[in-house]
């Protein structure tokens, strides 16, 4: 039996992952709500906020810039990703658009190798405050950044999705792009701020990974992307609650299975079985944009 | 004699080809997506090398067998496209990849993580082809698979296919039995796909679970979108083009995967015909068909 | 009873909106139909319930005595049942003439025919005869993408007829033309009928339903709420108020 002590710290390391993998998916899931786009692209722009946030952090040294940073860089570049690439291709298959968004995505993890180089780069910082500790549960004080600052977030998403004109407006082109154009709502504009949100949040979450792990490196974005993926199928494509509560149920569930059975399953493998089979599975609103004739 | 760098480089050309065709049948003609191919090139290479080393068969057997093999995969994987369109079928095709490559990975009689070796050259009754005899074999193949691939889309299965690809439910209620085609692509694709590997297994003699990594996937379908997808010319000149051409700009090879994903970027953004796809650009000005309409397309349209 | 076509108790729902509800109908051969109804009556879902596309959730469909429902939209097709579509679909990348050959073929695509030329000469001389039928010869070789609207909807007619169907489903083939086309969309029907066809059209445009249907049905919410002649249909109350939409 394990001790409660093992038990409990298995849930932390299961909420902070879930936390991160919450914070990285709810952009995506976002964009997929709107435009019904799987936007790859989206985990190389949380590589890049890592790495801006790496990079301002050796710069001056003080770690509290590095998310402003990396937010603003991320923001924009998501930006340049709606107005450039996305909006370009508005009609085109869904597969079409897909694989530009993969090529981006590799072109950027390339781009981030070339710039950065192949290694992981030490990203360490000691908080000046405290971890918390009572009794037998044990938080470090990066664990209490992540979930912490998850938590505001995604307080500050649901505040902006339910209470704002704008999360209204992304709730109407949802349901219905073109009656919500035939409303005069300008549609690109909101695409266009779902994006900058989305990003700005993966952004966060980079640096946020950056400091739990203590390292940066170019391939980051691999590792994550596919897990993403899952956490949006399993979370209902575009359902951002679904999405938080399935990334916090990875999250534990991934910390418990490894702390029980170690890495010799190929966990990629895994998580695309498991994905490919709640796909295959699903309701017909998932299965494929059926052509209404 | 031509030097023996050539001759590599061009059956490399030759293998890439098949490759390109098996992404083009698939995405080009029947309008799925596969980002799984490298794999189905696993399978047929992997087959290759256990027939002939495990089970000590002729080299020979593996033809049939890799084509086999890739096809029965593919044939599951068509089912799949039965479930999910477009990007989903993507992601699913992708995460077929992960898997064949976690199952090479892991599985003892696959060689694990070190692959498989001492893979035989192809022999004529114990004299191994020499490497020119090789690339004639080479050679021949992709001119067969042409010729199949010519025969089929100028056939009713190649019109299906491109009624798929437009509006595969209106095709559907044309007449066309869309479950039955679209699993024939993915048969198609995936057993020229195998039979690529196969020949890939026998040039370089030892396979590695990595060298079917999801990344080759993915240069399959920039072999197919560069030249431009739904014709036969296209697949073949993008195989050639991104052959070729990291040997002669030799620094293009740490570039790679920015160089492949700004490629699929650029092209499908303003150009998603290719180069030389049916209404490119170059194609047009190539052919002198300034004005398609007073042309007969349906010339054209069996080409 | 078995006559040539017949609905019984047809029922879809999709999600909790029940789209098609107990609908019954019957069509003699070569009888000229039309279904008419408010928007969202349920009436093109009627055409996919027919045509395959949609499985019912109850009910029946019979084609000269066997039951179609729920089967595949293929087998049906091939069987005899043709159909156009609201919103005009044609293969957008294929030519008119290629557009026609897609049906055309239907007869091979299921057999070691479907190896063969689809170019050939005899098919595309059978298909250029019903493109010549609808007046279309002359864009042959146009990619059907750069058709004007009315030619589109003859293109889809032209599609249907490859079929060699029976029965042709006309949905709203009438709207966004001009007075001048649509008068030629009803000589257009009435020659149909002349060939021995059967024709149900869905229609909005109430010149055009009530010009050329001999008989009518009125859909309202899912559900038959009228059946007759024009004449009879419009003196009817219940439709008068379906159309007023009064709640």
């Amino acid at each position: 039996m394990e001790s409660v002590e093992k038990i409990l710290e298995n849930w932390v390391t299961g909420i902070t992952l879930g936390s991160i993998y919450a914070l990285i998916s709810i952009g995506m899931t976002m964009v997929y709500g709107l435009i019904k786009v799987l936007h790859v692209a989206h985990a190389s722009v949380y590589v890049l906020g890592a790495f801006l946030g790496f990079s301002i952090y050796a710069l001056t040294g003080n770690i509290w810039l590095a998310f402003p940073a990396a937010m603003a860089g991320c923001a924009l570049v998501g930006y340049l990703i709606y107005s450039q690439i996305y909006q370009r291709v508005q009609d085109a298959r869904a597969d079409i658009t897909f694989i530009i968004s993969l090529g981006l995505f590799m072109a950027m993890a390339d781009a981030f190798r070339l710039i950065a180089g192949p290694y992981s780069l030490s990203f360490s910082h000691t908080f000046s405050f405290p971890g918390y500790q009572s009794g037998i549960l044990k938080i470090t004080p990066e664990q209490l950044l992540v979930i912490g600052s998850s938590v505001l977030l995604m307080g500050v998403v649901w505040w902006v999705v339910n209470k704002t004109k704008t999360g209204l407006a992304w709730k109407a082109s949802a349901q219905d792009r073109e009656v919500a154009m035939g409303l005069g709502l300008k549609v690109n504009y909101y695409f266009g701020l779902n994006f900058i949100f989305g990003s700005a949040l993966a952004g966060i979450a980079g640096v946020l990974v950056g400091i739990y792990y203590g390292q940066v490196n170019p391939n980051m974005g691999f590792l994550w992307s596919y897990k993403v993926f899952v956490v949006m199928v399993l979370g209902g494509l575009g359902n951002v609650l679904g999405t938080v509560v399935a990334s916090y149920f990875l999250g534990i569930a991934e910390s418990f299975t490894i702390s029980y059975f170690g890495y010799f399953l190929p966990r990629d493998a895994i998580a695309f079985i498991l994905m490919i089979i709640v796909l295959i599975f699903l309701p017909s609103g998932v299965m494929g944009r059926r052509q209404r004739i | 004699m031509i030097p023996t760098y050539y001759i590599t480089v061009m059956t490399f050309v030759c293998i890439n080809i098949l490759l390109s065709l098996s992404v083009g049948v698939l995405t080009g003609y029947a309008g799925q997506i596969s980002l799984g191919q490298a794999a189905f090139m696993g399978i047929g290479a992997y087959t290759a090398a256990f027939v002939t080393t495990k089970m000590g068969l002729s080299c020979w057997l593996g033809i049939p067998c890799s084509v086999f093999a890739a096809a029965i995969v593919g044939f599951g994987l068509g089912l799949i496209s039965l479930r999910l369109k477009d990007d989903f079928l993507a992601i699913a095709t992708m995460g077929f990849n992960f898997v064949v490559v976690g199952v090479l990975l892991y599985a003892p009689m696959f060689g694990r993580a070190l692959g498989m070796g001492d893979i035989p050259m192809l022999s004529f009754f114990d004299n191994p082809l020499s490497r020119e005899a090789f690339l004639g074999f080479c050679v021949a193949s992709v001119v067969v698979v042409i010729l199949v691939v010519w025969w089929l889309q100028r056939s009713w299965v190649g019109l299906a296919w491109r009624a798929i690809r437009e509006v595969q439910e209106v095709a559907e209620v044309m007449g066309v039995n869309i479950t039955k085609y679209k699993i024939f692509a993915f048969v198609v694709s995936t057993a020229i796909a195998g039979f690529s590997g196969y020949l890939y297994a026998h040039f370089v003699l030892f396979i590695t679970p990595y060298d079917f990594v999801f990344t080759n996937s993915t240069f399959a379908v920039t072999l197919a979108v560069l030249g431009g997808m739904g014709t036969i010319r296209g697949p073949v000149l993008g195989a050639i083009i991104l052959t070729v051409l990291p040997e002669y700009l030799r620094f293009i090879q740490d570039y790679r995967m920015l160089t492949y994903g700004l490629l699929l970027v650029v092209i499908l953004l303003f150009q998603p015909e290719g180069l030389i796809g049916n209404k490119s650009f170059l194609w047009r000005h190539l052919t002198g068909l300034r004005i398609f309409r007073r042309k007969p397309v349906s010339v054209e349209a069996t080409q | 009873m078995n006559g040539f076509f017949q609905i019984e108790n047809l029922s879809k729902n999709f999600g909790g909106i029940q789209a098609v509800n107990a609908a019954n109908l019957r069509m003699e051969e070569n009888e000229i139909l039309g279904i008419i109804g408010p928007n969202g009556a349920g009436k093109t879902t009627l055409f996919n319930l027919i045509c395959g596309v949609y499985s019912p959730g109850s009910g029946r469909i019979l084609f000269k005595g066997q039951e179609i429902q729920g089967k595949k939209p293929h087998w049906i097709a091939k069987r005899g049942i043709g159909r156009t579509f609201q919103i005009c679909q044609p293969f957008k990348d294929l030519t008119v003439l290629e557009n026609v050959l897609v049906s055309y073929g239907h007869s091979f695509y299921d057999r070691w025919t479907c190896f063969g030329r689809y170019a050939g000469r005899p098919h595309v001389e059978g298909a250029t005869k019903l493109l010549v039928q609808l007046g279309l010869e002359k864009y042959r070789d146009w990619e059907s993408k750069d058709l004007s609207l009315a030619l589109q909807r003859r293109l889809e007619i032209a599609r249907a007829m490859a079929l060699n169907p029976e029965i042709i489903l006309l949905d709203e083939s009438a709207a966004g033309l001009t007075y001048e086309e649509s008068l030629d969309l009803i000589k257009l029907v009435r020659e149909l009928k002349h060939r021995g066809k059967s024709i149900i059209l869905i229609e909005h445009n109430m010149n055009v339903a009530m010009e050329v249907s001999e008989r009518l049905y009125v859909l309202d919410h899912g559900a038959v709420i009228a059946e007759g002649t024009p004449e009879v249909i419009q003196r009817d109350e219940r439709v008068i108020n379906a159309y007023l939409g009064s709640e």
